[in-house]
């Protein structure tokens, strides 16, 4: 399910005083099994971006194309997208609304046309990935939960119906360390199997480890999209954005400013580490 | 959002934004009154001559201040024509059944939907030049008196300010949980009566709990800052009324009195 935007534009509030354009001119295409990361500073349009992707808002100019079909075109089963494409919020928690956790994760699966045990395994399925055990949590009410745990529930509601593209944005942020190290296993995990990925996140660590190709945005415009390692490539004017780029890539840039033969297409603390160590093998056998 | 909600305050510095929020406050309940009274053609021409300049004076774009009108027209529509069909008049143009057409009764319909439409243009200026911050305030000095006798004035006007400072951000809320739902599957827009009945409780709950988290909130801060209940609190700003805001008050209540003693 290739996803196509072609002369995307989106404005909030048209004819108010209030307008603002939040997208200009987006031209796209994500091919299947990426892991596309999505930068930007606060309000230069990136949940509007992947909110125009799920379906969830209707671009003023423009088309959005999944699998070929307009989404906004009448007619087109949007409730089979959903089914196909799930999208994770800031703070999924607060959607949490069933008593109890087995219920709430097969929401997403009320218009499935399953049958029961199907949805049941379905379900017991998704709370496994995230790392629970069904037969604990099922019966529990969210009042009995912690908010990390209630996360770890509401990722596995957008997960049950095992979406061809998972929509995340700003995943990580306020999660622990160890939480965090997990999710992202697990989204890598799924990635490896064919799944889209689109991740919209301040830390560029992470999207240095994981992302693909990246996206950047700035004031509605998309004014950067390529590999991973090109994009990062371009240090300064990253940091003339005031994005930055991850750690690693910045290590590699510094030790180039200071005259030390480095490789630059560094991104992941991986492709550190493996410089580093090949470096350091080379001066042994001089 | 892509459209505005009515009743929003859109910053300003036009002479009505400046105006003393009380005098707007008492100045409307007046223009209600004045609105009330009348029922000529003359006296509906004065309210528009003067809403006409109130919007001018505002600087408000019209589709602002039209459109809540435009949006509801089948209200009104439907409150005229009941007005028209259902006033029982001695002299009917037209009657069958239990429907009965009558010069008066559209009379009264028009008469209803005109001082609707003037009252609501009214309110959305009033709330248009002043912040609900502006008008809390200005229903505390209004309430002051009550003081005198008992009634917990401040406390009051503390819980209406937070109340209506709460709107916009449950607003934002509402909608960020029908995104997240709606991406889940609910079908809020379903033609189906059951099924949008149904969709309002993966809607609503979370809302709910979203505005208890935030008022718990909300009392932990302000208890940490040192709000207490029952103490005297200084005002940020002294008010005092000026000569225009005087004036102003002046130029309402003549219209009151025009409508009441000459039309
Ligand atoms: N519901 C809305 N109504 C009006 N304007 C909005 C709305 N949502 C966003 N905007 C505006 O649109 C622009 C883009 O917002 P968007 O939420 O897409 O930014 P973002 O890149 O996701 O920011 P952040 O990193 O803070 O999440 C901003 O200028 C914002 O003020
Ligand atoms: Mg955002």
């Amino acid at each position: 399910m290739p996803i196509v935007l072609e002369n995307v534009s989106f404005t909030y509030g048209t004819g108010t005083p209030f307008e603002t354009v939040a997208l200009r001119e987006i031209d796209l295409r994500i091919a299947d099994g990426e892991f596309v990361g999505v930068m930007g500073h606060t309000g230069c349009g990136k949940s509007t971006l992947i909110q125009l992707m799920a379906g969830l808002l209707t671009p003023a100019h423009g088309k959005v194309m999944i699998d070929g079909a307009d989404i906004n075109g009448k007619g087109y089963p949007l409730a089979n997208l959903r089914q196909r494409l799930s999208i994770i919020f800031q703070y999924p928690e607060c959607q949490i609304f069933e008593t109890t956790m087995e219920k709430d994760v097969a929401f997403g699966l009320k218009h499935s046309g399953l049958s029961a045990p199907e949805i049941q395994a379905k379900v017991c399925r998704a709370l496994e990935s995230v790392g629970f055990s069904f037969e604990e949590i099922r019966s529990l009410s969210p009042l009995e939960l912690s908010g990390g745990e209630k996360r770890r529930v509401a990722i596995a509601g957008a997960l049950v119906t095992e979406p061809q593209i998972l929509i995340l944005d700003e995943p990580v942020a306020g999660i622990d360390p160890v939480g965090r190290g997990d999710f992202l296993k697990l989204v890598s995990g799924l990635n490896r199997n064919g799944v889209t990925v689109l991740m919209v996140s301040h830390n560029t660590d992470v999207l240095g480890d994981y992302a693909e190709r990246i996206l950047v945005l700035d004031q509605g415009r998309l004014i950067m999209d390529g590999p991973t390692r090109s994009v990062f490539s371009d240090v300064e004017k990253l940091e003339k954005l005031r994005l930055g780029v991850c750690r690693p890539r910045k290590i590699a840039h510094l030790l180039k400013e200071r005259g030390v033969q480095f490789p630059q297409d560094i991104v992941s603390y991986e492709d550190l580490l493996k410089a580093v160590i090949k470096s350091r093998k080379s001066v042994a056998v001089s | 959002m892509s459209r505005l909600p009515a009743g929003m305050y859109l910053p300003g510095a036009s002479c009505l934004h400046r105006l003393d929020p009380l005098v707007k406050l008492v100045g409307f309940v007046i223009f209600i009154a004045a609105v009330i009274v009348t029922d000529s053609v003359w006296g509906y021409a004065l309210l528009a001559v003067f809403i006409g300049g109130l919007i001018v004076l505002s600087g408000i774009p019209l589709n602002t201040i039209f459109g809540p009108v435009r949006r509801t027209y089948l209200f009104f529509l439907t409150i005229f024509f009941m007005n028209g069909f259902f006033f029982s008049a001695a002299d009917p143009l037209w009657s069958r059944w239990f429907f009965c057409l009558s010069w008066a009764g559209m009379i009264q319909g028009a008469n209803v939907v005109l001082r609707l439409i003037i009252l609501i243009i009214a309110g959305g200026i009033l709330t248009a030049t002043t912040s609900p911050m502006e008008i809390t305030a200005a229903l505390r000095r209004l309430l002051k008196p009550l003081g005198y006798v008992g009634i917990p004035v401040d406390i009051l006007s503390l819980i209406i300010s937070v109340a209506i400072q709460f709107i916009p951000v449950l607003f934002e809320e509402v909608e960020t949980i029908r995104k997240a739902q709606t991406a889940r599957g609910a079908r809020f827009d379903s033609a189906r009566l059951r099924e949008r009945a149904e969709s309002m409780f993966p809607l609503v709950i979370p809302v709910f709990l979203a505005a208890f988290r935030r008022a718990d909130e909300l009392a932990l801060a302000m208890e940490a800052r040192g709000y207490r209940c029952g103490k005297k609190r200084s005002e940020v700003a002294k008010n005092s009324l000026h000569l225009w805001d005087i004036g102003a008050l002046f130029i309402v209540l003549g219209v009151l009195m025009v409508q009441i003693f000459v039309f």
